[in-house]
């Protein structure tokens, strides 16, 4: 069929679904969708229609409708940067970008990672699941599907080298009754057929090993045992400071804000900080993927984000061990969400997430009554029917609720692939869930486009390992005791919840990455991450951030950009 | 390292002050007061407004004043105490382990032990109030901090969530400091602080207080920049379509006060759903012999006057357990909380002192009330019954000397 009859062909099939008159014109297969649409669900349904005709590649979807805000670029803040070349330079600061710049740094080249936020990981990491998804519920055959493998079965190394808490406690899919039973063998073959490794077959004995107290009912059940958990946030930080020591350069609060482009070769990205001349872009901005694209002039694709609310629960309910999920829940796939189970976080929180709503801002991570009471009736039935005598999930139990957007393109599928129009733009984009699971593979794979086109030589002082900072509450009496000898400061308990001391805080703003902010510290030190929530300790790390950045308390932040925890000193008001 | 003691209190807010000193003046030789912070006096240090002492020294002052005439009166003891002390656990065989920068990881071994940590704030993730995730929001007592201690504002418009007596007291402070408080909403259909404290902070101000109402959503990006707020029918759920956006750049909470427990937790102690706290005798004994506990890791209690209170029971009978002279002489009864009535404290008699109970009621009953001992027979007359007022009710041992069975406690309209 050419490309004019398709386009033809899929016009008729939104106007079928959506009763919404779109244009469609196609290009080296890829489909751009016009039109002016009534609402903002039917414009991500046009896009999911034109993406699931297998000729076309990608979708651009521009149909208006009503709501819709133009894109505007941060506001230039300096020129500080300016004058700066890099080899390399990688847009966003995801676990993507932060292992690319890794992974890359075992060459001779100069690199630099810039980050919009104030931290790294701020937009998908951060509010993923933690969690390295087997493959056998990725769509087989898609590029996804092959990162997700591949990636998972990197993990005990990448953790090993990182020095990050890695676990595989396995997705344990268990048989409610007779019936269920006659789907093992069909899981089996799914696994085998999504290569991941055999999943274990577990009778009632062995079950009550692996996940002790299952309802009576459940007499058989299969252990796929290749999902694992793991702290995302100390793998970023981990892969972020090995990067950082074989020589990456990280800028945060940095927004690339243009593309320069020279006989479709790159030439330079200017950002919100100045312009930094460079020869190789690696496009790894998540949710603004093709806003940089479309910077360098090779839009191809559209991010339509798809927002996630998770729960976590305090560690004193805990009423799992393994990624839990039953046959019955095999029908109910949803959507362009993979379903998931009851998983528990490496720090033993169990969560209810994700749930997934299209929406208009890329920005939107709030959460709603409506997301909890979603996720409430479905994991918190599930809880009941699959272990009835664990205390019943009471929300009273929440420790928090979050959400975030995953950065989908509408072939639903990720890209990693040097740009076919612009000479040193690669783009590594799409990457949604599995995400943290393909990292690894996803890694390797730019490192191929990269060694392929321009054959850098080694760095030979590359040292792929990194040693972590044990946290005080998981070392013994004697650790202890030899740490507080040496430096004092780890025999200050700042925070109560998760006994942090003040010496980790201190060392969290000093291991390089150039982190101020409360909630940069919670993520590393995990002071506030507790059932307090900061409540004890949040003026005290205030303090040690002003202290130890030497700014003044009114500067520190929750978060970064203007999120100012204190207003200004007391007297003041009353004088005006 | 290795410390002995006979006493060892653990935090030196008004309860742990009180307990040491009354151990102190029971008896026990060797006293062991440990605090976390830099200071003594707990969260009084931050509390510098005035009732304090009312009923205990007749005096009205201001929380450092208080904390500070009690501090004055242990340095003339020889009661020793470690500041920037954590205690990171507690056995049941009363092995205490404990941090500090000075003395690194050690271990006391003390024959009674006096849990006095206090008590922490509801947060916002236990209370589910969807919306984003911007700075603030904090607890009334973080506010407070920053104010009275630190000397910083935490913001210049701000919505209070509940009526606990902290959030009230930070209207009225950070009304004085210039800041516009926009109101008070409280989700129940009556106050959660005391009386004196809704005239005094809340009416004197011209703040309102909006009853049955409460946040359904928190908008910002970075900072706050306002809630919505909802009334809710008689279930505490949200009205559909009494939504009101208010523009503020902080949310306060002050949405309930939850005993310290995770110390009690490790050291095997009972505790009970009833206070939150770990289930206690007249003695301020625990469910392992040894171990006391008073002030608001007991149970939130109105009054710093009852706090004190529970620690000098604590502390006398802390001593007396360290002398090695504590016995039971006959088998505790239980006390049940009966018609009527949301919190008991203590929950258990043993016969030893006069019981000194602490009563709240299960609903506001605005219309005279019998408060009622079963099977004891004592009835004491009172003119309603607030939850948010404790009722103090002391029955003397000669009156119970006689009791078997459970007692039971209740509140009946007259």
């Amino acid at each position: 069929m050419d490309e004019k009859k398709l386009a033809g062909t899929i016009q008729g099939e939104i106007e079928k679904t959506t009763s919404e008159k779109a244009t469609v014109i196609i290009k080296d297969s890829i489909a751009k969708l016009t039109g002016q649409f009534s609402s903002y669900q039917s414009v991500v349904d046009a896009g999911h229609i034109a993406a699931n005709f297998e000729q076309i590649r990608e979708v651009v979807n521009e149909i208006d409708h009503p709501g819709k805000k133009p894109f505007v670029p941060p506001p230039k803040v300096s020129d500080e940067l300016n004058g700066k070349e890099f080899d390399v330079v990688i847009v966003g600061g995801g676990i993507i970008g932060v292992a690319i710049a890794r992974e890359l740094s075992r060459f001779n080249l100069s690199i630099a990672l810039l980050e919009r936020h104030e931290d790294l990981g701020m937009d998908q990491t951060t509010h993923s699941n933690a969690m390295v998804h087997p493959a056998f519920l990725t769509e087989h055959g898609t590029l996804k599907w092959e990162m997700n493998y591949k990636g998972n079965a990197m993990y005990d190394e990448v953790a090993s080298q990182l020095d990050v808490d890695f676990k595989r406690i396995g997705t344990l899919v268990v048989c409610e009754n007779p019936e269920h039973e006659l789907m093992i063998p069909v899981l089996m073959n799914l696994t085998k057929k999504h290569k991941d490794p055999v999943p274990k077959e577990l009778n009632r004995e062995e079950l009550d090993k692996v996940e002790p107290g299952l309802a009576p009912n459940i007499k058989r059940g299969a252990l796929v045992w290749n999902t694992g958990i793991i702290s995302v946030f100390e793998l970023i930080v981990a892969c972020a400071e090995n990067a950082l020591a074989n020589g990456v350069q990280f800028f945060l609060d940095t927004s690339v804000i243009g593309v320069q482009t020279e006989e479709r070769s790159i030439k330079a990205v200017n950002t919100t900080r100045g312009t930094i001349k460079t020869h190789i872009l690696i496009n790894a901005a998540g949710l603004y993927g093709d806003k940089i694209a479309e910077f360098a002039g090779d839009r191809f694709f559209t991010i339509h984000p798809r927002k996630g609310e998770t729960i976590i629960f305090d560690k004193s309910y805990q009423p799992i061990r393994t990624v839990l999920a039953s046959f019955s829940m095999a029908g109910e796939r949803e959507g362009y969400s993979k379903g998931g189970g009851l998983i528990p976080t490496i720090d033993g929180n169990l969560q209810f997430g994700p749930t997934a709503e299209e929406v208009q801002d890329r920005e939107d991570v709030s959460t709603t009554s409506m997301g909890r009471e979603i996720l409430f009736n479905k994991f918190g039935l599930l809880t009941e029917q699959l272990k009835p005598y664990y205390e019943k999930p009471d929300k009273s139990k929440i420790i928090a609720h979050f959400a975030g957007c995953r950065a989908a393109t509408y072939k639903e599928d990720f890209i990693i692939e040097p740009s076919k129009k612009v000479r040193g733009l690669i783009h590594v984009v799409g990457i949604q869930s599995p995400g943290l699971a393909a990292m690894p593979a996803i890694v390797e794979r730019v490192k191929e486009i990269v060694t392929e086109e321009w054959h850098p030589a080694e760095n030979a002082r590359f040292n792929p390992r990194r040693k972590r900072i044990k946290p005080f509450s998981g070392l013994d009496d004697k650790e202890r005791e030899e740490l507080i000898r040496i430096n004092p400061l780890y025999g200050h308990i700042v925070c109560r919840c998760e006994h942090v001391t003040e010496g980790e805080i201190v060392d969290a703003l000093h291991r390089g990455i150039p982190v101020r902010s409360i909630d940069a510290i919670k993520r590393r030190a995990r002071a506030g991450m507790g059932r307090c929530q900061g409540g004890f300790c949040m003026p005290r790390v205030l303090e040690i951030i002003s202290r130890e950045m030497n700014i003044n308390k009114e500067s520190v932040t929750k978060n970064g950009g203007k999120s100012f925890i204190l207003t200004g000193k007391v007297k003041k008001e009353v004088r005006k | 390292m290795q410390v002995e003691a006979d006493v060892t209190v653990i935090g030196s807010g008004p309860a742990g002050l009180t307990a040491a000193l009354y151990a102190h003046k029971s008896g026990a030789k060797n006293v062991l007061l440990l605090e976390r912070e830099e200071e003594l006096g707990g969260i009084l240090k931050q509390c510098i407004h005035n009732g304090f002492g009312l009923e205990q020294f007749k005096k009205d002052y201001t929380g450092p004043e208080y904390a500070e005439r009690l501090i004055e009166e242990l340095e003339k003891t020889n009661v020793q105490y470690f500041l920037n002390t954590m205690v990171v656990s507690l056995s049941p065989n009363k092995t205490i382990t404990a941090v500090n920068p000075e003395k690194g990881v050690f271990h006391i071994e003390s024959k009674s032990v006096v849990l006095a940590m206090g008590c922490r704030e509801r947060s916002r993730g236990s209370i589910n109030i969807p919306g984003t995730r911007p700075a603030g929001v904090y607890t009334a007592g973080v506010a407070q901090r920053f104010v009275n201690i630190d000397g910083y504002l935490p913001g210049k418009e701000v919505v209070i969530l509940g009526s606990g007596d902290i959030g009230l007291i930070m209207a009225r402070r950070l009304t004085l400091e210039g800041a516009q408080v926009k109101g008070v909403y409280e989700i129940m259909d009556y106050p959660g602080g005391l009386k004196r404290n809704i005239v005094q902070c809340l009416n004197d101000f011209g703040i309102p207080l909006y009853l049955s109402h409460t946040v359904t959503e928190i908008r910002g990006k970075e900072r706050v920049e306002g809630v919505v707020v909802s009334k809710v029918d008689q279930k505490m759920n949200p009205i559909g379509g009494s939504e009101q956006f208010i523009g503020c750049d902080t949310l306060l909470l002050s949405v309930g006060l939850i005993p310290e427990n995770e110390l009690s937790t490790e050291a095997g102690i009972e505790l009970t759903p009833i206070t939150k706290g770990p289930v206690t005798a007249e003695t301020m004994e625990t469910a392992v012999p040894g171990i006391f506990s008073c002030g608001n890791v007991s149970t939130v209690f109105d009054l710093v006057d009852y706090v004190a209170e529970s620690g000098i029971i604590a502390g006398r009978n802390a001593a007396e357990f360290a002398a090695g002279d504590w016995k039971e002489e006959r088998n505790s009864v239980e006390v049940t909380p009966g018609e009527n009535v949301r919190m008991l404290f203590p929950q258990r008699y043993s016969f030893k002192d006069d019981l000194i109970l602490f009563i709240r009621s299960a609903k506001p009953i605005e219309k005279p009330v019998n408060i009622e001992l079963s099977p004891a027979g004592i009835r004491l007359k009172r003119l309603y019954a607030r939850p948010n007022e404790m009722v103090r009710l002391k029955v003397p041992r000669d009156k119970l000397k006689d009791i078997a069975e459970p007692i039971t406690v209740s509140i009946t309209e007259r």
